[in-house]
């Protein structure tokens, strides 16, 4: 079950990579569509929606690999079961409000979807399908935080913990 | 109930949260909600629809592209080349090679928007190789963690584009911007180090002996096509012809081209790249959308609005607030990262600065700088997080030796608020903007 889940956190992770890939594609096509003449519409429209997906389908993976920033000032003085504790409370915050999120998002999608919202373009979109990249990120996103939930309280270490202990700064 | 009384209550929650350590984007929704709440508004609604506009944008696109960029040239032998392309040329300057720090960190923040990714590149080849030499080791890291600090002013910059999409101010303007304070602190620095080394000759090693000048030229040439490529990039949204992701695109297309020349491209080393770019800018783009959630509610709660007309009753000058600005923001650098004090700021401080009618675009580079000496400040300074991971000094040691440079920012703050043309001036003779 759990390494079926971290296929899926990489299969997120695959995707909002291609999605970064397809922003500087879109780019490429506009500068030489630019360049021989040829008007590409939407391309910027487009790259925002990928924009958009390359955030929400890595959030998952990026969690679990210790990538999402905290200050652990406080947390790195703590040790034992204080340090659990305060693990937990961050966890359950997190799945709380998160959870709020993707239930938000998801609805979000849904009206998009029965109200035929379309996208401003010369393209119209239904707003819904490039949406959808948010509401399954959070959902994602939800499940990873449920998992490194269940990873503390069996009282093994969840991925972010391993991964910040071997932290590389990316800021 | 008032948008004064909210506010204690928010900085509190702020504080709690991110201080017990939840993760800054969710501690930004929590805020977020609370506010949404106190006031009764519609969180369900409000909550999905700024989050998704504000990255599902087109302007935030040259954010993942410059990350990007930067992973796939931290992954080739530039740090390499840049020691050895530049060490000859300062060898007889007054500081010898501790000027390789601050150029390859100036050179390398021209490819790269990320100040710790700066120092870690550059510092892996030359601390060792400054060590080996028999430079003091306490300024050759301070100057190291000090210049690092460039890569969030020197165009690409990662701080920039999140201040410019939050604040709604063009990024390449900001690019721009930030090109003259960027060489102006390169100065400084340089002309800091001179200045120690002439009152200190004794600690500084003698002279290598000196390369023929071929020789040395033949050596900078390694470093040609990096520096044909920060031209390209930069010049190209000088001259008006692209836009930050257009520029970035090239850049990231260009990098490929450099680490396939150089032969460090393969299968893996791409794939490295775009994963660690997926990452930071995942991050990075997650608490944009959450303080974009963050700033919405803050403007239900009519908070900016109160601090604004607040800081109005006070009859402050503009540049009185500018100091207790960077009073508050060097305080905050302490605990916060500067993305963090950038899309707070954006969500409670900039309709006051709008009501002072001081320039977005100038403040942008303030903040920059602010963020830079934030990340020179213990107990939370990223900076001083790599120095002391490449070393193994402790933090306080780092923070020690960087306070000269720490000092030195703190001045260009006060000259360029002083001279604000120094971030002004270039972007108003750009080209025609698109």
């Amino acid at each position: 079950m759990l390494t079926a889940l971290n296929r899926i956190y990489a299969a997120g992770a695959v995707l909002a990579a291609l999605c970064m890939v397809a922003i500087a594609l879109l780019t490429l096509v506009q500068i030489a569509g630019r360049l021989i003449g040829v008007l590409i519409i939407d391309a910027g429209e487009f790259a925002g929606f990928a924009m958009a997906g390359s955030i929400f389908f890595a959030l998952a993976h990026t969690l679990r690999t210790g990538g999402h920033i905290r200050v652990n000032l406080l947390l790195t003085r703590l040790s034992g079961g204080v340090r659990r504790a305060v693990e937990i409370w961050c966890l359950g915050l997190a799945i709380v409000l998160s959870g709020m999120f993707a239930i938000f998002s998801v609805s979000m999608v849904i009206d998009s979807y029965t109200f035929g919202d379309i996208s401003t373009g010369m393209m119209p979109v239904p707003l819904w399908i490039p949406q959808l990249s948010m509401a399954a990120g959070a959902v994602l996103f939800v499940v990873a935080l449920l998992h490194e939930f269940v990873l503390i309280i069996r009282r093994e270490e969840p991925g972010y913990l391993a991964a910040e202990r071997t932290e590389t700064y990316t800021e | 109930m008032d948008a004064i009384y909210y506010s204690p209550i928010l900085i509190v929650a702020l504080l709690a949260l991110l201080g017990s350590g939840v993760w800054i984007a969710i501690s930004l929704i929590g805020v977020a909600m609370i506010a949404m709440v106190l006031v009764e508004a519609p969180i369900d609604l409000v909550m999905p629809s700024s989050i998704w506009s504000s990255v599902s944008s087109w302007s935030l696109t040259a954010l993942p592209l410059f990350i990007w960029m930067g992973e796939i040239l931290f992954r080739t032998r530039l740090a390499d080349d840049l020691f050895h392309g530049l060490a000859p040329w300062v060898n007889r300057l007054p500081g010898r090679l501790l000027h390789v720090n601050v150029i390859g960190c100036g050179i390398f923040a021209a490819v790269s928007g990320s100040s710790a990714a700066t120092a870690a590149t550059v510092g892996r080849m030359s601390l060792p190789e400054l060590k080996r030499r028999g430079y003091e080791e306490k300024i050759s890291l301070g100057s190291l963690a000090a210049s690092g600090t460039l890569g969030l002013l020197i165009p690409p910059s990662i701080i920039l584009i999140v201040y410019g999409v939050s604040a709604n101010v063009s990024i390449a303007r900001l690019f721009l911007a930030g090109v003259l304070p960027g060489l102006m602190v390169v100065a400084m620095f340089m002309g800091y180090i001179a200045l120690w080394s002439l009152l200190n000759r004794h600690r500084i090693p003698a002279a290598e002996a000196g390369l023929g000048f071929w020789e040395m030229v033949r050596r900078l040439r390694l470093l040609l096509p990096t520096v044909l490529l920060i031209i390209a990039v930069i010049g190209s949204i000088y001259m008006g012809v692209a836009t930050a992701t257009e520029a970035a695109t090239l850049g990231v297309v260009g990098s490929l081209g450099i680490a396939f020349l150089s032969g460090s491209l393969t299968w893996e080393s791409f794939r490295l790249s775009l994963y660690g770019a997926t990452r930071t800018s995942c991050m990075i783009g997650f608490i944009i959308a959450t303080a974009a959630f963050l700033s919405v509610a803050m403007g239900y709660a009519g908070i900016p609005r109160a601090l604004a007309s607040w800081i109005g009753t006070m009859n402050l000058s503009a540049y009185q607030l500018i100091f207790a600005l960077a009073v508050l923001y060097i305080f905050m650098g302490c605990f916060l990262d500067g993305i963090s004090m950038v899309v707070l700021t954006a969500a409670i401080i900039i309709p006051m600065v709008q009501a002072a009618q001081i320039d977005l675009l100038w403040f942008g580079i303030f903040i920059v700088l602010a963020v830079e000496i934030a990340q020179l400040t213990p107990p939370v300074g990223f900076n001083l997080f790599v120095v002391q991971g490449l070393t193994g000094h402790s933090i306080l040691y780092v923070a020690r030796s960087v306070l000269p440079f720490f000092l030195l920012l703190c001045a260009s703050i006060v000259i360029l608020t002083i001279f604000p043309e120094i971030a002004t001036w270039l972007p108003r003779t750009m080209f025609n903007v698109r």
